[in-house]
């Protein structure tokens, strides 16, 4: 038993002072912060420098980008203050001299319509006058002089309407084509981001045009979406005959707050702290266990290489050797795991951490945690150690050792399941497979507290493999860790296990 | 330490390494295990140290089989060598003094003494990696010894060794012997081994081909020698009048001669029968004697 305390003592202050360990240990948990505070800051920075100018045409209608603008800046007070903002800007074309020219054509077109129409009904009014008044011996020569009168104003007021269409006309294409114009180089200045089309054919189809240069994040523009949703409602409500009242009440808007109910409590669920916190212990986790089991190999394939491997045997067993080095590995992945704890105790008592908003910051966790570590690090240490006992060099070990790294990417890859759903039968099934219960136990206890079975069932099936996998790894220490020359076949392997 | 080896026999690979192999080392006593490369020496050090365990057959040491308190007694200096490159001599040393259950403290003292008395003393906090080859051996040396076991094992204690090393194995196994501890020592250099070794076991293909004393065995194998090398066919020479027996190679011959003819009249008769490249008498040295054993040992399988 000796020997088995001074392997594992060796082996622990071998890696100890490592600078793989000291790296592991101090910059994983920057790596991880970064991960987090990242897209935090990313996303704060989003909601002040990047709210979003969106541009209005309105054609044929008048006030519905102010009323949608007005929208949008309430809007803001309901939700998060916090969060990106779009500012509607209508756009107004520039005047030019044509354009000028031609509105005071139109004008004066409009006004001398308008003359006419005046003069048109003045002569239908005297026409009436006359009519009415019977007994007027003239009646009949006024009535006829003023029909000439009538037709002729009419005439000339059907052609001013022709001529004012034909200058309304021009100008609106005129006006349109200097507002889109105008529009579009501001979306090519960056000006905008995009810019909303309006007409009266908008609301009757329900389809309102933005044009942009590049595509938009469509969650961006969600809640210009809403708004516009909202007032085609409340145009049709209007078109249904209900008072404005009445639509405002009917439309006031709702928020869904989420409550998880834990034991008798209940918490409030927030998408990032809920889903995050355990992602982020799953990745201190893995950093964890293939820190110590990476050792572990390390440790076998450099005795194997520098031949130091048959001295040692020499002196102790196999299992002395193999069990020693598991050991005193584990207890510095245990002094790692326990480093991170402390440092995650520091960072909850300087507040830095919201320690109530992170419902896996528990005890009864932290001892999951450091139980499910030290499951999953002996099993993928057998694993390890038997792989590097049967490398002939590091080259060939690199090599083996990509393969049980790719295997241990699995449990993170089949994380999203429990993401979307942490009690399916499928994730429970997949919980009691040996090399994915870490993650999937650690990961479905904030998200779906699974039953107490689940947690018995899969720490049962871990430690049997974890058994079995260490008195075979021993065997294939024993066997392959001489043979230094070429790989050994499988049948040999299997020959020297049955013989030893 | 006395050590008896039972019955031995091991397979590896589907290949039988060691086929029913008896022997015993004595305390006070050096055992050359001796044979070619693939003969199977290796594979019986490590069955003596308990790296490989026997098909069958067993090995005692004292009449025990291999227990913790054996196993602290064995010192091994392996053919493969290799230390932790980047720790220094002294944690090397330590190391492997505490892994023959040295306490720490004790194992501190026995280094330093180690070092001193190999004189690398002033290279104690220097990596091993470091070192020059000499040195490095002097470390692996040291590191076999360091827990003064009873029963010395080594293989190939001569291979690859800087000359000054090789001096220093041979003065070493000098010393444990007079100290009476029992030595086993690995080697396909015969001729190293025959100025070293008390005891000889020659083996072959796992067998043991002779197995003797070495002063008896050289008693046994007293007759002069005459090695002939020519470019010719040298059968004719095993007609000569005193040549009891010959063994022939393509190009040479061991013509093993009556020491009551002549040696003289013999070399004549050669010389002038054939077209000599090289000629010399001597006695029969191991490498001839065990070349001698295994060519009897041919005939009497044919026959």
């Amino acid at each position: 038993m000796r020997r088995f305390w001074v392997i594992a003592g060796w082996e622990f202050k071998r890696y100890l002072r490592s600078r793989s360990f000291l790296l592991s240990t101090f910059i994983s948990p920057i790596i991880f912060a970064g991960l987090i505070f990242i897209p935090a800051m990313y996303y704060e920075n989003s909601q002040t420098s990047q709210d979003q100018v969106i541009g209005c045409v309105e054609f044929d209608t008048t006030s519905y980008c102010q009323l949608i603008s007005e929208r949008l800046t309430g809007n803001i007070d309901l939700r998060d203050s916090n969060a990106p903002r779009i500012l509607l800007e209508p756009i107004v074309p520039d005047t030019t001299a044509q354009l000028r020219d031609d509105f005071r054509n139109l004008l004066v077109a409009q006004h001398r319509l308008d003359s006419l129409d005046e003069a048109y009904n003045k002569v239908k009014e005297r026409r009436k006058y006359h009519f009415q008044r019977s007994d007027s011996p003239t009646k009949t020569q006024l009535l006829s002089k003023s029909y000439e009168e009538m037709i002729s104003t009419r005439e000339l007021r059907d052609l001013a309407e022709i001529e004012y269409s034909r200058l309304q006309s021009k100008v609106d294409t005129m006006v349109e084509k200097a507002v889109l114009g105008k529009a579009d180089s501001l979306l090519q200045v960056k000006r905008i981001s995009g810019y909303l089309r309006i007409d009266p054919g908008t609301f009757q189809q329900g389809v309102v045009e933005f044009h942009s240069e590049q595509p938009i994040n469509f969650l961006r523009l969600q809640p210009l979406e809403q708004v516009l949703q909202g007032i085609l409602v409340e145009e049709r409500m209007r078109g249904e005959g209900i008072t404005v009242n009445k639509i405002q009440e009917l439309l006031q808007p709702i928020m869904i707050q989420e409550l998880l109910l834990e034991g008798s409590q209940k918490h409030e669920f927030k998408f990032m702290v809920t889903y995050l916190a355990p992602v982020i212990a799953i990745l201190f986790l893995f950093v964890g266990i293939f820190t110590s089991s990476g050792f572990l190999f390390r440790s076998i394939v450099d005795e194997k290489s520098e031949r130091v491997v048959e001295s040692l045997l020499s002196s102790a067993s196999s299992f002395q050797l193999v069990g020693g080095k598991i050991f005193g590995l584990g207890l510095l992945g245990l002094f790692q795991v326990l480093i991170w704890m402390s440092m995650a105790g520091l960072l909850i008592l300087i507040n830095l951490i919201p320690v109530k908003d992170i419902i896996l910051l528990t005890f009864e966790n932290a001892g999951l945690f450091l139980l499910y570590f030290l499951l999953g690090y002996l099993l993928f240490a057998a694993i390890y150690a038997g792989t590097a006992s049967v490398s002939v060099n590091r080259h060939d070990a690199f090599q083996l050792g990509q393969m049980v790294r790719i295997l241990s990417l699995f449990p993170l890859a089949l994380a999203i399941l429990v993401l979307l759903s942490p009690n399916s039968m499928l994730v429970r099934f997949l919980s009691f497979v040996p090399f994915l219960s870490p993650t999937f136990m650690l990961l479905r206890t904030p998200l779906g507290q699974p039953p107490l079975l689940d947690y018995y069932i899969s720490i049962g099936v871990m430690l049997v493999f974890i058994i079995l996998a260490v008195l075979f790894a021993g065997k294939i220490y024993r066997a392959a860790s001489l043979i230094y020359r070429k790989r050994p076949s499988l049948k040999s392997i299997l020959e020297y296990i049955h013989f030893s | 330490m006395h050590l008896k080896a039972d019955h031995l026999i091991k397979a590896l690979e589907g290949k039988t390494v060691v086929s029913d192999l008896s022997f015993e080392a004595r305390a006070g006593y050096i055992l050359g295990i001796l044979g070619p490369d693939g003969a199977g020496k290796t594979t019986i050090l490590r069955i003596l140290v308990d790296i490989f365990r026997p098909d069958s057959g067993a090995v005692f040491y004292e009449d025990q089989p291999m227990n913790r308190k054996i196993r602290n007694a064995i010192g091994y200096l392996p053919e493969e060598r290799g230390l932790y490159g980047e720790y220094s001599v002294n944690r090397n040393l330590v190391y492997f003094a505490r892994l023959k259950n040295l306490s720490r403290k004790k194992a501190q003292v026995e280094a330093v003494r180690l070092m001193d008395r190999f004189n690398i003393i002033e290279q104690m906090d220097m990596p091993v990696a470091l070192l020059s080859e000499e040195d490095r051996q002097k470390v692996q040396i040291m590191c076999a010894i360091i827990h003064n076991p009873d029963l010395l094992i080594l293989d190939e204690p001569f291979a690859a060794m800087h000359p000054n090393n090789q001096t220093l194995v041979r003065k070493l196994v000098q010393h444990f012997k007079d100290e009476g501890k029992t030595i086993i020592l690995a080697t396909r250099a015969l001729n190293e081994a025959e100025t070293v070794c008390d005891e000889v076991l020659l083996i072959d293909q796992g067998r043991a081909v002779l197995q003797d004393n070495l002063k008896k065995i050289k008693e046994k194998f007293r007759e002069s020698l005459i090695y002939v090398e020519a470019a010719e066919e040298l059968q004719s020479l095993q007609d000569i009048f005193g040549v009891k027996r010959m063994i022939q190679d393509e190009h040479s011959a061991r013509l093993f001669i009556d020491n009551q003819v002549a040696t003289q009249k013999i070399l004549d008769i050669i010389i002038r029968s054939v077209n000599v490249n090289k000629i010399e008498v001597h006695r029969p040295n191991l490498n001839d004697i065990f070349l001698e054993v295994l060519h009897n040992g041919h005939q009497k399988g044919k026959a």
